[in-house]
């Protein structure tokens, strides 16, 4: 036990706490623990217990209802099973599995109990009750995807745009930089802090080790990304109930912001991790396993909390109305509000047609599929455009964007194809050269380092660039170079007539004769 | 999912057949005994539940485990749970034959615990508080546990009244909980 005086231990701030706690005797509906084994209590007694009901045991600790079964009540608990004893006393507390939220846990790390574990002690300021399991908002209190979500990743902003409340999986084998894309993504976001118009990031980690965990944290500090991020972390050595709720208190978390008129970006890295954590709890309570074991109900533990996602109706009136509303939120709701979900899923050997991954692929609105042979190679990130698809599309991009990578995606996949010719060797007509130096250059431009993610207005410039075939005189290996010293010179010279035009939503003639009079003068400089 | 359904029906089965001998109260305190047993020695669930012990030895405990009572019906019934290989549910069955005997007797239990010896006058108000939820008969179980450090908890079926000061101090503990 710390020796320490933590701030909160000061004498008014505990009297203030005991005078707020309730000892006065009331009645409770109790049971008795009959077994316990692998996260899972049964419970004898408990007649009146509800579905999804929290339970509380003696000793503080929570569990959740599972299975109502004639003579006895399946729970599976919230922490440790060693702390639980056969012939322990537990009670109905009447409420559904909640997350205490607020602006406080903007930068702290928390469990999906709202429990902070990053050290720095109670989470602080105002904090609404949230539960776990809430209903999507219905088709009326909608409205289509139009506001763009930019990730600064250009393989991405430009072929696969992300829109402000839709659902994009991230998807591919291990280690091919799943993670690395949302991390991006929500550094990218520290513009729109700085700007007064966050997008706030949640990123619920499911299973993951605790090194990892702690190597996010420090990332996204490094780059100041944690003043607008919540991290939810049930790691690997968690108990199967944490991982499967996880995804669920990101989610609660991310509907504060949706609710309240404000937009937010939830990660949910890895959902193929819920679903095992999921497997594990429903095949110890002896429900009926399906396919690959996984109970039946696997689809619509995704599709319920993947469809929370969601553009809610900018109309304050119809906003107001919205279904399942918590009591907590009434009269604080503002529409408007967006939740942008990023839930990735770890295929094997590359196989998107397994079980978990096709089910989640028809849940969402399109899929960034990375490829680990393309991640061998150097295209980093190594997003393969020609099975990646975004449903929302061009709505989700600024004018300009649209307009100078609307045939980006085209032109790979028509390069991709005469690729595979050019390693039979023999001649080529020049048109075929040509596509293929062009495509080449333009791999080389989407190629990205890490945490290094590019504000829209710079990637319209470079690809400008690149779908102009502005770059035919420039060597391969010099593309980078080129990149860097494009930038450079429209950054120190041509910051307002270019990249604030382009920013604000324009792309004309003039912006354009600039960009290629600096692209010619940074080709020459080569 | 079949842990609630399976207890039930061989309960309901065992209440019927020890009815028709006029054996079921007596089959009613082995099973109370049974209950106890389980939650006293939790290997027992493991002995029943291990694929090694064979049908005699697992006879032989479930026997024992009732306290030893010759009972025809009670050995026709675990003869009956071994041929099925039923054995493991036996403790979810014992509770479910409570709970059926009592609906069926109009018994209902109820548990007074206290801290420490308490008069007979007191006591009994106590216990009148427990006979004024209910009708029917009173089966009362008392104890002393010291742990509880004052108060006292009544219990009532399934319905607790908890007016004890380690329930207050647990109660302060949570809510105060530093991470």
């Amino acid at each position: 036990m710390s020796e320490t005086i933590k701030v909160s231990e000061v004498s008014e701030i505990l009297r203030m706490q005991l005078v707020g706690i309730d000892t006065s005797v009331q009645f409770d509906e109790v049971g008795t623990v009959l077994q316990v084994s692998d996260g899972v209590a049964r419970i004898y007694g408990l007649n009146r217990a509800e579905a999804n009901e929290l339970l509380e045991f003696e000793n503080g600790m929570k569990a959740i209802v599972m299975n109502l079964e004639e003579d006895n009540v399946g729970a599976v608990l919230l922490g440790p099973s060693s702390s639980i004893k056969e012939g322990f006393t537990v009670k109905r507390t009447k409420r559904v599995a909640s997350i205490k939220v607020g602006e406080g846990l903007l930068g702290r790390v928390i469990n999906p109990l709202g429990e902070p574990i990053d050290g720095k002690g109670a989470v602080t300021g105002e904090k609404l009750e949230m539960p776990l399991e809430r209903k999507a908002p219905g088709v009326i209190f909608r409205q289509p995807v139009n506001e763009p979500l930019q990730t600064g990743l250009k393989a991405i902003d430009a072929m696969i745009p992300i829109g402000r409340g839709q659902r994009e999986l991230i998807i591919g084998d291990r280690q091919t930089g799943k993670t690395s894309i949302a991390i991006d993504t929500i550094i990218n976001q520290r513009a729109n802090f700085e700007a007064g118009n966050p997008v706030y990031c949640i990123y619920v980690a499911i299973g993951q080790k605790g090194s990892t965990v702690a190597s996010i944290v420090n990332k996204l500090e490094e780059h100041g990304a944690m003043a607008y991020t919540v991290i939810v972390a049930a790691n690997a050595s968690d108990p199967a109930a944490l991982q499967y709720y996880a995804p669920f208190a990101g989610a609660a978390i991310g509907e504060l912001f949706r609710d309240t008129g404000r937009h937010a970006l939830v990660v949910y890295d890895d959902l193929s991790k819920q679903a095992v954590a999921y497997r594990e709890v429903s095949l110890i309570l002896r429900r009926p396993s399906g396919r690959e074991a996984y109970p039946g109900d696997i689809f619509y533990l995704h599709s319920r909390l993947l469809e929370r996602a969601a553009k809610i109706n900018a109309q304050q009136e119809v906003a107001e109305k919205m279904n399942d509303l918590p009591a907590s939120l009434v009269g604080r709701v503002k529409g408007g509000g967006s939740l942008t979900a990023l839930p990735v899923i770890e295929t094997q050997a590359g196989d998107v047609s397994a079980y978990i991954p096709t089910n989640v692929i028809s849940i969402t609105d399109g899929q960034i599929f990375l490829d680990t042979d393309l991640f061998n190679q150097g295209n980093r990130p190594a997003v393969n455009v020609g099975i990646s698809v975004s449903r929302v599309g061009g709505n989700a991009q600024i004018k300009p964007m649209k307009k100078v990578a609307g045939t980006l995606k085209m032109d790979q996949a028509q390069f991709r194809e005469l690729e595979a010719f050019t390693k039979f060797g023999g001649d080529m007509d020049p048109v075929t050269a040509m596509t293929i130096d062009k495509g080449q250059k333009n791999s080389r431009l989407l190629v990205q380092p890490l945490n290094n993610p590019m504000s829209v207005e710079k990637q319209v410039a470079v690809l400008y660039c690149g779908t102009k075939g502005l770059l035919k005189d420039v060597a391969l290996d010099k593309v980078d170079d080129f990149q860097t010293n494009f930038l450079e010179m429209l950054e120190l010279k041509y910051k307002v007539e270019v990249l604030d035009v382009i920013k604000s939503g324009t792309i004309n003639d003039v912006v354009t004769d600039i960009i290629e009079k600096v692209a010619s003068e940074v080709v020459k400089g080569l | 999912m079949n842990i609630g359904m399976i207890p039930t029906r061989y309960a309901t089965a065992l209440l019927s057949y020890a009815a028709e001998n006029k054996q079921d109260e007596q089959i009613y305190e082995m099973a109370k005994i049974i209950v106890r047993n389980f939650a006293e020695q939790p290997k027992l669930r493991a002995a029943l539940e291990s694929p090694v012990l064979n049908f005699d030895i697992k006879k032989k405990l479930m026997l024992t485990a009732a306290g030893s009572i010759s009972d025809m019906v009670f050995e026709n019934f675990i003869q009956l749970l071994l041929t099925n290989k039923r054995e493991t549910f036996l403790h979810f069955i014992m509770l479910k034959y409570i709970d059926l005997y009592r609906v069926n007797n109009n018994i209902y239990s109820g548990k007074l615990i206290t801290a420490s010896n308490i008069d007979a006058l007191t006591e009994k108000k106590l216990i009148s508080v427990i006979e004024s939820q209910k009708k029917g008969i009173l089966e009362i179980h008392k104890s002393v546990d010291p742990e509880l450090i004052g108060g006292f908890i009544l219990e009532v079926d399934n319905t607790r009244w908890d007016a004890s000061i380690k329930r207050q101090l647990q109660t302060i503990k949570n809510e105060l909980a530093i991470y």
